[in-house]
């Protein structure tokens, strides 16, 4: 629909086609454009889960800022008060507590599937770039809102967490107290992580969703049985590519059958979700107390491989490990493409994700049975 | 080069454009120096430069040989020792990062529960990531007094 065509249509539609110029139709063939086969298995359309999970804490999150006061003198008692006072003052804290975990645990089971069907390769590389600050945004969400509850476990993962930073050369010790606004962890702290918490992650998160998204709509998902007939037939094995060296693939229409899944899987994350909340309702440690340490304290599950990295090795080792572990990790793609060009290995990404997935695990149990 | 040869006069930088981007790309960094300093002031606070200050602390009676004393002097958790006569003053905070490295008087050790950090009784490492010993605060004694030189941590934490 055209402009000229807009202003021949009577009524609202006629009206706010010309005040609103879109074309409908184009957006609605967008809509339907077809995606691959492979698609329709679950666990290939856990993309939009994390989706679902950011506007379920968008929402939750906004409601606690009606009632959360961010000094340290009264973040406590606030929480307090909306976990014990308020009416639904626990459902909402408790759905936005376990939507945070379950969000982590949809990106990282998102960028397994992704990083083991290599659907970061080339032309994908920088999506696969646009995901792993998804991820650091999510922890860095998760990471700050456990430090705003201000209980004794709030404010010594602040303290550790901080901390780290210091060790980063040059820049380390500035950026440490420019994190915490002093040398302590202290009132200034908190009124730097809380707007950082509501408004410029949500911002840079919303930002980056925007990115992933429109880079998936102009490459298109990876279309594995294309992928993998193509490779057969370069290697001469069988499935012959056809006349101009694409491969046909069975396709369907992403609007409606596509987003069918997702809410599917949608409903199904919601009734965890609800559930979890009604069963394991949130939890409140005790006053954070600067004097000191509690003697069992641990960080959330999902910290739990760094936590006893950390525990492991020398604290310049340690943290040189995570740093090189997490800068191989954001540039996958480009590594994994020299192994394939060097060595013609295309399955090191399997077997690296089967070995950290494993140890990741193995260090969460360890933790969770140490004391 | 063929490029320049192909532009149109319409295209080609005159001196006056020239100077005028230049000016007000000059300009613009002034300001963005003159911005950046004032800001820098404002998210890096004053608290970047703490001051030493020296805290009375107890009297040497009060702390005979082969005692300790844990105390808060200007915001930090020191624990106060007399070796035959030696006074010293140990700081609690974990050199792994920074928890609160607590003297337990049944082991005769500084344990830190956040990464298992042990320290003997001098504050010296005995096992764990940690890369240091504790820190230690200077010890002066005055007419019988204990004064320890700690940064003014007061207000923090």
């Amino acid at each position: 629909m055209s402009m000229e065509s807009t202003q021949q249509v009577k009524g609202w539609r006629g009206w706010l086609g010309q005040r609103f110029p879109i074309d409908v139709k184009v957006y609605e063939e967008l809509a339907k454009e077809p995606v691959p086969k492979h698609m329709e298995r679950w666990w290939f359309a856990l993309g939009g889960t994390p989706l679902l999970l950011f506007v379920i804490q968008g929402v939750t999150g906004i409601l606690l800022t009606w009632y959360y006061v961010p000094r340290p003198e009264f973040a406590y008692e606030s929480v307090t008060r909306i976990s014990n006072e308020l009416p639904f003052g626990w459902w909402v804290r408790g759905i936005h507590q376990w939507g945070s975990q379950l969000m982590i645990i949809a990106v990282i089971l998102h960028m397994l599937r992704t990083f083991t069907t290599g659907a970061y390769r080339k032309p994908r590389e920088l999506n696969w770039l646009v995901g792993t600050g998804l991820l650091v945004v999510t922890l860095t969400f998760a990471f700050t809102g456990y430090a705003l509850v201000n209980d004794q476990l709030s404010y010594w993962a602040t303290t550790v967490g901080t901390n780290m930073f210091a060790e980063i050369p040059v820049v380390g010790p500035i950026m440490l107290q420019m994190i915490r606004g002093g040398v302590a962890v202290t009132a200034d702290t908190m009124t730097r992580l809380y707007p950082l918490h509501i408004g410029a992650l949500p911002t840079a998160i919303a930002a980056l969703i925007a990115l992933h998204v429109v880079l998936i709509r102009f490459l298109g998902v990876t279309d594995l049985d294309a992928r993998e007939r193509e490779r057969l037939a370069r290697l001469g094995k069988s499935a012959t590519v056809k006349g101009n060296g694409k491969v046909e693939s069975s396709h369907f229409p992403f609007f409606p059958d596509h987003v069918m899944t997702e809410l599917v899987i949608g409903m199904a994350v919601l009734i965890i979700l609800v559930n979890l909340t009604i069963l394991f309702p949130p939890t409140l440690g005790p006053k954070a107390d600067p004097a000191n340490t509690p003697l069992h304290i641990k960080p959330e599950w999902y910290f739990y491989p760094v936590f006893r990295w950390l525990k492991l090795f020398p604290l310049q080792i340690g943290l040189a490990g995570l740093g090189v572990g997490v800068l191989g990790f954001v540039f996958w793609p480009f590594i994994d493409a020299f192994v394939e060009r060097r060595f013609g290995n295309r399955d090191i990404n399997v077997i690296l994700a089967f070995i950290v997935a494993v140890g990741a695990l193995a260090f969460i149990l360890w933790e969770l049975f140490s004391v | 080069m063929d490029e320049e040869k192909n532009k149109t006069p319409d295209q080609a930088v005159t001196r006056r454009d020239f100077l005028v981007s230049g000016a007000m790309a000059t300009s613009l960094a002034a300001v963005g120096v003159v911005a950046g300093s004032f800001g820098w002031q404002f998210v890096y606070p004053a608290a970047a430069k703490i001051p030493t200050v020296q805290v009375l602390a107890t009297s040497l009676s009060k702390l005979p040989p082969g005692t300790r004393k844990v105390m808060k002097l200007g915001g930090n958790e020191v624990v106060l020792m007399n070796t035959n006569g030696t006074v010293r003053a140990i700081s609690t905070v974990c050199t792994h990062l920074g928890c609160r490295a607590a003297w337990e008087e049944g082991r005769q050790q500084f344990v830190c529960p956040c990464h298992t950090g042990i320290f003997d009784v001098n504050g010296k490492v005995v096992s764990g990531p940690q890369p240091r010993a504790l820190d230690e605060f200077a010890v002066e004694i005055k007419s019988g007094n204990v004064y320890v030189a700690v940064p003014q941590k007061e207000g923090a934490g």
